[in-house]
């Protein structure tokens, strides 16, 4: 009795006080303290406060609070204040019990747009199953500290349910891989069997396997070149793969007749000769892992005459098109076209990056990256039910020869067809054009379209040449130029006839080597104002320069000699001079978009693979790993899942798609419902600087139905009646056009109001109390 | 005390500014298939109490998407002119083939004559799921001074692939996952004097029940 008496006194006593004060300083200063060496507050809490002897500290200080004002009894009426303090103090201590206990603590994450009434609990385990029919997700805890062959519990103990859960395994630590497109070391996508992905070592770049040849049932192509490679020079590999498949055609423009086929590989091996000339061919491949291609293009140079160069850009606005030095003078001798079985190329790296390269049958070259970590493209079946899959969509790979082309006269026919409706808007030359061909019952559209296709094949800054056969000549030769006005008829005629008489023999010479147009203007011994001043024209003031002699030809007209009659001068050239003085030319007009081709769209089954790591000492950073056994009747299936800590993640199907299940955290529903409408980011005037986070909420008391329309803010948080608090921790993405995600902090102190707080109060007089009385005690 | 008086006095005439249009918040159907009689409340939108409602024939579809689903139109009887206000919706059976922003945007600017490009305001927005542009432009319709304040949003991808999964989404969710446009056009100067209202209108816009998540 006497030990339960000294032990009595003991827990009430300074001592112990101050023992319990010590130790509580002791557990700080180590809490501090790894918290700040491991920056993790887990590992320092898990160690310190949630440490089962912490606990014992709080009761201690309860106990000893307690029994020292019990120590006083009997009571008198002088220790009042004194059991004030030791009452508020006692108070706090259970608010803090309770709140420990009976608290919520949670974060809840909302879409714009749609709502919620579920709080994740930090660093809490749980299994969510649902089944598919009926939809009703469940949740499963596991026993602390994962035991293997543990069964799990469902939360709601009176869930029936035929499934028995086990834990076969638990890892601290792990690392979630979601494989596609490569599976161990096969590539793999619907339609074709695994391919096996072949290691390329460094030292056989230029000694590429040769490609599968594979009929894809996603396209309507009868043949695909297929390979799966694994290199870390991923680029040098794409670009020997390219050279490997391309196969170059040399047309001649006017005619379009086809001169030869040779393989772009021996091209860029060597030069070739030309009837212009020697021909040199340069890859620019330039790719970059993380830009992509950054405007390849295959380059034709004549070393004899720069003029017939042609650049064909592999990709872009302008792919497949061949760009000549000079397009304002029409096509070049020369057109180049590219062809290759269509092909895919996938290139895989040692941290499982993928890089896939296609390359359409006309040459152009598409790159899709697939980064290991990427979800891009994702198909679920069935809401996961089925599994998932990633969806790889190539453009471009199906697009018709001459796209751009066909696309352009298509838009110059629809412009002329409106020219036939309203003539009067036409400009003069093409109105000329179009009397002509009422004239000779043609249609117009059609020979406005010819003339311009025939010119600008042919080259010159005129029409050059015998006029065309067919339609089109009737169409030519039936141009009445008298029928242009009166007062300007004559200039209009002159300007053109001297514009073809003098481009007659310039035009030949615009083709040559020389590339100062004044030594040209010089050799043809041309009136001096037409060289405009200047001692020397290079290139690129070309297309300038022509228009401006054009031009001043017309501005001369009435200045100029009368015209003879000169056989060589059809009435193509005169009306080819008479386009350009307007700036008609096809290559003066604005190309339309290219009309893309049809994609190809692959898909890939995801699997997960799982890989143990060590675990990391900030635990926040570590993501668990647990194997399980599930088992329904005689059937039984085994799953490996990574913990997803916001839990909306993917859930993966088990018994063939009768179940999903995830690991996540533990979910709690609150009696409120919240509808997020509006996320916004509040910025300073005229600056991107954030200033104020807010959020408009439409939140419902689930048992009353009451509804209030609320906004919160940083720092400006929502406390309903019954003590529930949303605080606003994160709003992204912060850009104004974008959908919003928020994430809130709720928590509830269920013993504030009735503890807690009222606990502080009575403290604080009790202290107040002995403070006033300690005084006037001394005075007296 | 005078002092404490003053201050007093001064706390108390300190009134917030607030805003004297009345409104009430108002429901609006989504489009049918076809029979007008599937028509049903889906959105709702604060609504100034003097704007005059028009809604569509109950006998006859809205299926074409030409048709408005609601029309207002706002008198400003001191300018002799009214603004006319339609909200429109775009229920498509995949997202691919919905009308972006941009598109409605750009049509929109080729309405006018000659639209004033220094007048175009673009400005991106997102709103209960939804996200586009808004879009504002001055120029010349049918011979005459023309204004437009309009709106083109489209529901997240997100819930686009919860409310319509595949081709057996329900008419209901279907709806849902439809991209609308508001648009607010007339006068310029009526515009303009009436424009809090439309941005309260458009800003309260948005489907009655929250959209579904996982």
């Amino acid at each position: 009795m006497s030990i339960l008496k000294s032990l009595y006194h003991f827990i009430g006593s300074l001592y112990f006080a101050l023992l319990l004060i010590a130790s509580t300083a002791l557990f700080a200063i180590v809490g501090t303290f790894l918290e700040s060496t491991t920056d993790s507050h887990l590992y320092a809490a898990r160690l310190t406060y949630e440490n089962t002897f912490f606990s014992f500290l709080l009761w201690g200080y309860f106990l000893n609070i307690l029994i020292s004002a019990l120590r006083r009894y009997p009571f008198k009426k002088h220790h009042l204040f004194f059991l004030l303090t030791h009452l508020g103090m006692l108070m706090m201590l259970a608010g803090i019990f309770v709140k420990t206990h009976f608290g919520v603590q949670g974060n809840m994450t909302i879409l714009e747009g749609a709502g919620s009434d579920k709080i994740y609990l930090a660093n809490s385990y749980a299994l969510y199953v649902q089944k598919k029919d009926p939809p009703f997700p469940e949740l499963y805890t596991f026993k602390k500290h994962f035991p293997r062959y543990s069964p799990l519990r469902p939360v709601n103990s009176s869930f029936q349910n035929s499934l028995n859960i086990t834990l076969l395994d638990y890892t601290p630590h792990s690392q979630e891989s979601l494989d596609s497109w490569v599976k161990g070391n096969k590539l793999a996508f619907f339609g074709i069997k695994p391919l096996p992905i072949l290691q390329l070592s460094t030292h056989s770049e230029t000694e590429m396997p040769p490609f599968f040849q594979v009929s894809l049932p996603q396209s309507k192509e009868p043949l695909w070149n297929l390979l799966a490679l694994k290199t870390e020079t991923i680029a040098s590999v794409a670009e020997q793969a390219y050279i490997q498949s391309i196969q170059v055609t040399f047309r001649e423009s006017a005619s379009e007749k086809k001169l030869f086929k040779v393989s772009l590989a021996s091209l860029l091996k060597a030069p070739i000769e030309t009837i212009k000339g020697r021909l040199v061919t340069r890859l620019d491949f330039s790719w970059d892992p993380e830009k992509g291609f950054l405007s390849p293009a295959l380059h034709f140079q004549f070393l004899d005459n720069s003029k017939e160069n042609i650049t064909v850009a592999l990709d872009g606005e302008n792919a497949l098109q061949n760009q000549y030095t000079l397009p304002i003078l029409g096509k070049g001798t020369f057109e180049v076209e590219l062809s290759t079985l269509p092909t895919l190329l996938f290139l895989t790296n040692s941290v499982d990056d993928l890089f896939t390269f296609a390359f359409n049958s006309q040459g152009r070259v598409v790159f899709i990256s697939n980064r290991s970590e990427q979800l891009d493209g994702l198909i679920a079946y069935d809401d996961g039910f089925l599994g998932y899959s990633r969806e790889m969509k190539i453009p471009f790979m199906e697009e018709t020869d001459n796209a751009r082309d066909t696309a352009l006269l298509t838009s110059l026919r629809t412009k002329f067809q409106e020219g036939n409706r309203f003539p009067d808007q036409l400009a003069p030359p093409l109105k000329l054009l179009y009397q002509a061909c009422l004239e000779c019952h043609q249609d117009f559209a059609e020979a406005a379209l010819a003339f311009l296709d025939q010119w600008n094949k042919q080259g010159g800054w005129l029409w050059m040449g015998d006029l065309p056969k067919e339609k089109l000549k009737e169409a030519l030769e039936a141009i009445d130029w008298q029928s242009l006005p009166p007062d300007t008829f004559s200039d209009i005629q002159r300007g053109c006839y001297w514009n073809a008489k003098l481009f007659e023999r310039l035009d030949p010479l615009l083709r040559s080597p020389e590339i100062d147009l004044i030594v040209l203007l010089k050799k043809l011994e041309w009136p001096e104002f037409l060289q405009m001043n200047l001692s020397t024209c290079p290139l690129e003031m070309w297309p300038e320069f022509l228009q401006a002699i054009t031009l001043q030809l017309f501005a001369t007209a009435h200045h100029l000699p009368e015209m003879t009659y000169t056989p060589s001068i059809s009435s193509a050239q005169l009306l080819s001079a008479y386009f350009r003085a307007y700036g008609i030319h096809l290559s003066q007009i604005q190309r339309p978009s290219l009309p893309l081709g049809k994609p190809l769209l692959l898909e890939s089954m995801l699997s997960p693979r799982h890989k143990a790591l060590t675990p990391k000492v900030k635990l926040e950073d570590n993501t668990p790993c647990i194997a399980l056994r599930f088992s329904k009747g005689d059937r039984q299936e085994e799953i490996v899942l990574s913990y997803d800590k916001t839990g909306s993640g993917l859930r993966w199907p088990i018994f063939d798609g009768e179940y999903v299940v995830r690991f996540q955290p533990l979910l709690q529903e609150i009696p409120y419902r919240l509808r997020l409408r509006e996320a916004r980011q509040i910025n300073y005037a005229s600056s991107q600087q954030p200033y104020s986070y807010e959020s408009d909420l439409i939140v419902t008391d689930k048992h009353s139905q009451s509804i209030t329309e609320k906004s919160i803010s940083m720092n400006n948080v929502y406390e309903t009646w019954d003590g529930y608090r949303f605080y606003l921790s994160n709003i992204s993405p912060s850009d104004p056009g974008s959908v919003k995600r928020i994430q809130l902090v709720v928590n509830k102190d269920p013993a504030k109001y009735l503890m807690t707080y009222p606990g502080t109060i009575v403290m604080l007089l009790g202290i107040l109390g002995l403070f006033f009385k300690k005084k006037k005690d001394n005075k007296t | 005390m005078h002092i404490l008086f003053v201050i007093f006095m001064i706390l108390c005439s300190c009134t917030k500014q607030e805003s004297t249009t009345s409104h009430t918040w108002e429901h609006f159907c989504c489009r049918d298939e076809g029979d007008p009689l599937q028509r049903i409340p889906l959105y709702r939108a604060k609504v100034p109490s003097h704007w005059t409602r028009k809604n569509p024939d109950l006998k006859i579809s809205i299926l074409d998407s030409t048709q408005p689903n609601v029309e207002f139109i706002i008198a400003a009887p001191h300018l002799n002119e009214s603004i006319y206000v339609t909200v429109h919706t775009f229920p498509t059976d995949t997202i691919e083939k919905r009308i972006p922003p941009q598109a409605q945007i750009n049509r929109w600017k080729k309405q006018f004559i000659d639209l004033d490009p220094t007048s175009v305001k673009i400005v991106p927005r997102a709103r209960g799921g939804f996200s586009g542009l808004s879009f504002y432009g001055e120029g010349i319709q049918h011979e005459k001074e023309h204004a437009v304040l309009a709106y083109s949003m489209e529901i997240a991808p997100t819930h686009w692939a919860i409310l319509q999964p595949n081709e057996r989404a329900s008419f209901k969710q279907k709806q849902m996952a439809a991209s609308y446009t508001i648009k607010a056009q007339g006068q310029p100067e009526a515009l303009r004097s009436n424009q809090n209202e439309i941005f309260m209108f458009a800003n309260s816009f948005e489907l009655i029940e929250e959209i579904p998540s996982r």
